[in-house]
């Protein structure tokens, strides 16, 4: 018999684990089993039991409002837009405004052009007159806007009273300043603007040459996003850089780092010697959604300016920065899948999801989110803006405006509503911040900023 | 061919009414994870304890296994794998290149054989192998997996499964 390695030699190196071992584990699972089953029961009994009171209360909520005088009063109360004679009269000043350009490449998914995704062009066929009627105009980036819309939808049963535009924070704010011109020349102006950034003293000094002085600021909440595998194999431990380096179209070439290059990384370890010869796999949303414009925004955006000649493109080349910094691969790295993706992480110990942080926060028996930096995401992490995958969001009100248009000043008080409860803001990258603002503090007057 | 078919058609056995036969499933993949971790650690101890882990782990959430996303053995042995991996990590317990090159230098191979067992004198020689061939001869000879299911759960084409180890038993028969 030879001795030394080959096929046979290395397989005869197999034994057999000892039968006590194989039956004293047989019967761990067998207990574990029946331990899982039991909780399984208790989980259906007590599932019976909230839908049972849950539907009973629905039910008697139903009989007590339908007769109720308040709740068609409220009803009444909610139904803006149109029937305002002051919405009338802007709209008509307004007939003549272009629309803003999105700055985010379509291609990559990203918002298409303003007047595609406003509220009002929802009914194609008479779009332009939807415009026409819109009493007030919201701009900003995308979990702002599909925050907007949909309470506005779901506090009036419309959002026709309102134009909503996809824009970059820097468009949102000129249009807000009333000194945005599209590559038209058609100026386009925003009521409310929202933007993942403080508005600048030079912007305010704009609004003021412009006319526009009365001007509140609204802390809107946090934006946060998060990548995370199965709670099976616990959270991963990345950074930035080894994120944007994995997922971005463009990468600068290993060997001569001022050039770039087709993304050639296909394992973990090539990103980053530090980590496991593991398949790079992440599974998310639609390019288009805002969960993955945040992840473009917030980590794509960190780990790129990890290298600092990408970074300056910011300034130098905007346009060269944007398609570098923030383009995902389309190699099929990224993937979209949301169909049993808890089962297919729990399958495969290598793919990664991008989620939204409450997604996450919400389900911590199933997801492990990684720490980014060394940092994991959190509400304390969000709120004091150390974790990469987050930002802060804003929105400034034109406060003369809202006091002239009814509908206007109802969406703003909605909105500010919404702030003291995250129960109710729907578009799910939107963290509220709870921490920051009191109910009280939400319901007190607009307050307005200093010029 | 999945896992299961590399198993020597053993799928069709732990099928019942369309149901997977967990003890039968568990009956043959327990000494094959078990000799998995046993190469993969290159001695017996600490085998036992991360073979229960797996199975437990496994066990835990096998009512959420969906078959048609992947083979159960693929799927166990990527737990397997995973809680190798952080053990490894863990433990820092790889033993540096220079420890595994004096094992190759020094005395006489028959005289090394009769010092250690010849498991022992595989994990010396494969520590100053990379990790991705050292799980490969785990996979291979541990687990008696066979290169296609191989290439399934690394991510590796199939002849570059084969060629990998060619080559690397090939340096083990060199320096064994």
């Amino acid at each position: 018999m030879k001795n030394e390695p080959d096929d046979d030699f290395l397989q005869r190196l197999r034994a057999e684990p000892s039968r006590k071992f194989l039956s004293t584990l047989k019967a761990n699972l067998d207990r574990q089993t029946i331990s899982q089953a039991k909780a399984r029961r208790t989980l259906f009994r007590t599932a019976i039991l909230a839908a049972l009171i849950g539907g009973s209360a629905v039910a008697v909520a139903f009989v007590v409002l339908r007769g109720s005088p308040a709740a068609r009063t409220f009803v009444r109360m909610v139904d803006i837009g149109p029937a305002q004679s002051a919405a009338s009269k802007i709209a008509a000043e307004r007939s003549g405004g272009g629309a803003p350009k999105s700055i985010v490449s379509p291609a990559q998914g990203g918002v298409p052009p303003a007047s595609v995704v406003s509220g009002v062009a929802a009914a194609p066929p008479d779009a332009s007159a939807e415009r026409s009627r819109a009493a007030f105009v919201v701009a900003g980036p995308t979990a702002i806007i599909l925050n907007a819309q949909d309470l506005a939808r779901r506090s009036s049963g419309s959002n026709k009273a309102a134009e909503f535009n996809l824009t970059s924070s820097t468009e949102a704010l000129a249009m807000f300043c009333h000194a945005y011109r599209d590559t038209a020349g058609s100026a386009s102006t925003a009521d409310i603007a929202g933007a993942s950034r403080r508005i600048l003293p030079a912007e305010l000094e704009t609004c003021k040459s412009n006319g526009v002085t009365h001007v509140a600021e609204l802390h809107s909440g946090y934006e946060a996003v998060v990548l995370a595998r199965s709670r099976l194999y616990g959270a991963p431990k990345l950074s930035a850089r080894d994120i944007y380096l994995a997922l971005a179209a463009e990468v600068p070439d290993p060997n001569r780092p001022q050039i770039l290059i087709k993304n050639p990384y296909h394992t973990w370890n090539a990103v980053d010697g530090a980590l496991l010869e593991e398949k790079i796999e992440v599974l998310g949303p639609p390019l288009s959604s805002a969960t993955a414009a945040a992840f473009r925004q917030t980590l794509m955006v960190a780990g790129c300016a990890t290298f600092p000649w990408l970074a300056a493109l910011e300034q130098t080349d905007p346009k060269r920065y944007e398609k570098v910094c923030r383009t995902l691969r389309n190699d099929g790295v990224y993937r979209d899948k949301f169909e049993r993706l808890r089962e297919h992480l729990e399958t495969y110990p290598n793919s990664i999801a991008l989620l939204d942080f409450r997604e996450v926060a919400a389900r911590p028996d199933t997801f492990a989110a990684a720490s980014v930096d060394g940092i994991e995401p959190g509400i304390d992490s969000i709120v004091a803006e150390t974790y990469a995958g987050s930002r802060a969001m804003f929105m400034y009100v034109n406060t003369e405006r809202a006091h002239s248009i009814f509908a206007m000043l109802y969406f703003v008080d909605v909105y500010r509503r919404s702030l003291a409860d995250s129960s109710s803001i729907t578009v799910t990258t939107l963290v509220a911040p709870q921490r920051q603002a009191s109910a009280r503090a939400i319901l007190a007057p607009l307050p307005e900023m200093k010029f | 061919m999945t896992l299961e078919h590399a198993a020597s058609g053993r799928l069709t056995e732990f099928m019942e009414t369309n149901e997977l036969n967990w003890d039968a499933v568990y009956a043959h993949e327990a000494p094959r994870i078990y000799n998995y971790f046993r190469f993969r650690l290159g001695r017996d101890s600490d085998v036992e304890e991360l073979t229960a882990r797996t199975f437990e782990r496994a066990w835990r959430s096998r009512s959420r296994y969906r078959r048609d996303l992947a083979g159960f053995a693929t799927w166990l042995f990527k737990i397997a794998q995973n809680i190798g991996t952080d053990h490894l990590r863990a433990r820092r317990e790889h033993l540096p290149l220079d420890a595994a090159l004096e094992v190759t230098t020094e005395g006489t191979p028959e005289r090394d054989a009769e010092q250690r067992s010849n498991l022992a004198r595989l994990a010396l020689l494969c520590a100053a192998l990379p990790e991705r061939e050292r799980e490969l001869i785990a996979l291979k000879y541990g687990a008696v997996i066979n290169n296609r299911a191989i290439a399934e759960l690394t991510g590796l084409s199939e002849s570059n499964v084969g060629t990998i180890l060619h080559r690397v038993v090939q340096t083990l028969r060199d320096q064994w």
